[in-house]
């Protein structure tokens, strides 16, 4: 019960219980819809983090993960109507094993030659995309696929679901041995592998989750727009990446947070045209400068409960003694 | 028969004078990380900056002898700027991570600017020089040779600088070993700067060359960067001969395949090459380094 004192874990809540009765409250369908992006996008931060923030392999082509969930429903669905509890456990399988199809292979890779790495899978896939217009519709994209659910709000809860539990489990991960593990082999990977760590094993599973994520985020939007497209897909290499990094990462929850609350800004300040992208490459900037650890990351650590509280029986407990 | 000459006069031609434009833009970006460590992604953005300027100050009636110089000391501060300011502070901070985003971020933010100056469009520059040359039965247009003529000429002057000057010396000292050159009287940080400086206007004159034959557009850099940075892995991060190599390989590949296929797939097919060598020998072609 040592949670209900952490105020982080209360706000956590309290957010969630007023996103869950936000159709409640409010019949407006442009917040809704621009809550289950939103949400969405949480996903897409919290699986970059899992790799990156985790293992410090800065993946510069998440979209390429994301991709993978969105065009595969994108041709599934040009033969036949297919439905969300299909396809989203297909993209699954097939992005995890996309992402140990790049993980092996680029297991040595750090730094530049990793973000040079991922930069380029990405590309290839986004000129691939527009080149094979054909089987893929190009710029213009694939319409026509199956809608999530019947109507807006349903398909609130179904997005706010997938999204929650998506998150809940990639923090479990972060949380455990795996992603200590995960820590020490981005701070020492030698020391790791004397410790007798099969650092391997881990880095490629950690690649596995975090397509597997980005997948299924990906077939999860392309049902909820009925499309799939490069403009929907490329751009969230960068975004992702800026998303996760304002917010904070390591922790999944803070990149999180970091997705959802960028993309509400993103959405809210479309009206600004122009102006928007400014504002939002300006807060990247003075974020990394001015505060390396992430928004929300920094906010956590103040609002963490202090450790003297927790020390202090144990103290007594041995003067009693 | 015929159509073999054909296609090898088109290949070497085009190859060689794509080659020599990448040679130029990647050997600033060689530049800044064989000398200070740091992988700028801002570098595609000097080569946009430069022929915005360009365009802008050839519009408003300056010479363009003038505006081309006007553009280069524009970028050659904003280069020096980048390094005094946010980079050497990150670096100094450590974790590459967070250069690599703000230099990422800042391109991004350079295009959305020029974008709100100059709109979306795409503009183009009068060619400076038109006198078209026939070689081996092709037509070469007045600027593509221009181009050639120029990107040739920097990149001698850059290396007779580097090897024979006392400031080039320090800079290879620099690039060596950092605090061994601050040892023997290096000011560092002042190299820092000025290899700063230079890859800028590196990247800024590449920019200039191509814009009365490229479109000048605001996400021009990002495929530039693109290429920049794959053809300095390919050639070795750090190395300057072996990024002139890459950047003909890159040239004479791109030349081929789009001749042969189309101007999509000799992107992918350069792309894949980069990352075979990445998993195979992520040093590149005359990297010594291990990672």
């Amino acid at each position: 019960m040592n949670r209900l004192k952490d105020i982080r874990f209360i706000l956590i809540f309290i957010g969630l219980v007023f996103l869950f009765l936000f159709p409640v409250l409010s019949s407006d369908f442009y917040l809704i819809n621009i809550l289950s992006i939103a949400v969405i996008y949480s996903v897409y931060a919290g699986s970059w983090d899992i790799l990156s923030g985790f293992t410090g392999k800065e993946n510069m082509g998440h979209a390429a993960f994301v991709a993978i969930g969105a065009y595969l429903l994108g041709f599934v669905s040009t033969a036949f109507s297919v439905q969300p509890w299909f396809s989203i456990p297909m993209a699954a399988v097939a992005s995890a094993l996309f992402g140990i199809a790049i993980g092996v292979p680029t297991l040595r890779l750090k730094g530049p030659y990793f973000a040079l790495a991922s930069l380029a899978v990405a590309s290839i896939f986004e000129n691939l995309t527009i080149s094979y217009s054909e089987f893929t519709g190009g710029e213009e994209g694939i319409f026509g696929i199956p809608f999530l659910t019947a109507g807006p709000t349903t398909d609130y809860y179904f997005m706010l679901i997938f999204s929650v539990i998506s998150v809940l489990i990639l923090f479990i991960i972060g949380k455990s041995n795996f992603g200590l593990i995960l820590k020490s082999i981005q701070s020492d990977e030698d020391a790791a592998k004397a410790l007798g760590i099969k650092t391997t094993k881990y880095k490629v599973t950690a690649f596995a989750l975090s397509a597997m994520f980005a997948g299924m985020a990906g077939t999860v939007m392309g049902h909820f727009y009925g499309y799939v497209g490069p403009d929907i897909v490329y751009p969230l290499s960068l975004n992702t990446l800026i998303m996760a990094v304002v917010g904070g990462i390591g922790g999944i929850i803070p990149a999180a947070l970091g997705g959802f609350f960028i993309s509400l800004l993103t959405e809210l300040l479309r009206g600004l045209g122009q102006w928007n992208h400014i504002i939002y490459t300006v807060i990247l900037m003075l974020s990394v400068l001015f505060l390396p650890k992430g928004v929300f990351k920094t906010l956590g650590e103040f609002l963490k409960p202090k450790n003297k509280k927790n020390k202090a029986p144990k103290l007594r407990g041995d003067e009693n003694e | 028969m015929k159509g073999v000459c054909v296609l090898f006069a088109n290949v070497f031609i085009n190859g060689t004078i794509n080659g020599s434009i990448y040679a130029l833009i990647a050997l600033g970006f060689s530049l800044t990380f064989g000398v200070a460590g740091v992988v700028n992604l801002y570098h595609g953005a000097y080569y946009m900056v430069a022929a915005y300027m360009m365009y802008w100050f050839v519009s408003i009636g300056v010479s363009p002898i003038l505006a081309a110089l006007l553009a280069l000391l524009f970028v050659a501060i904003l280069g020096s700027a980048m390094m005094k300011g946010p980079i050497l502070y990150l670096r100094k901070r450590g974790e590459s991570i967070y250069i690599l985003i703000f230099t990422l971020g800042a391109s991004y933010f350079t295009q959305y600017l020029l974008t709100l100056i100059f709109g979306a469009r795409r503009y183009s520059i009068e060619p400076f020089f038109d006198k078209s040359i026939e070689l081996l039965g092709q037509t070469i247009p007045g600027s593509r040779s221009f181009a050639f003529l120029i990107s040739i000429i920097t990149i001698i002057v850059l290396m007779l600088f580097i090897n024979k000057t006392t400031f080039g010396k320090q800079i290879l000292a620099t690039s060596q070993d950092t605090y061994a050159a601050e040892l023997v009287g290096v000011n560092t940080s002042k190299v820092f700067v000025v290899v700063a400086a230079i890859s800028a206007v590196l990247a800024g004159i590449g920019g200039i060359v191509i814009s009365p034959f490229l479109s000048i557009s605001v996400d021009m850099w990002l495929l530039t960067l693109l290429k920049a940075f794959s053809i300095v892995i390919l050639g070795g991060l750090g190395s300057i001969g072996g990024s002139i190599v890459a950047a003909f390989i890159m040239g004479y590949l791109e030349g081929f395949i789009s001749y042969t296929w189309s101007s999509g797939m000799a992107e992918v097919a350069f792309l894949v090459l980069v990352f075979i060598f990445l998993i195979f020998k992520p040093t590149g072609i005359m990297g010594k380094k291990t990672i």
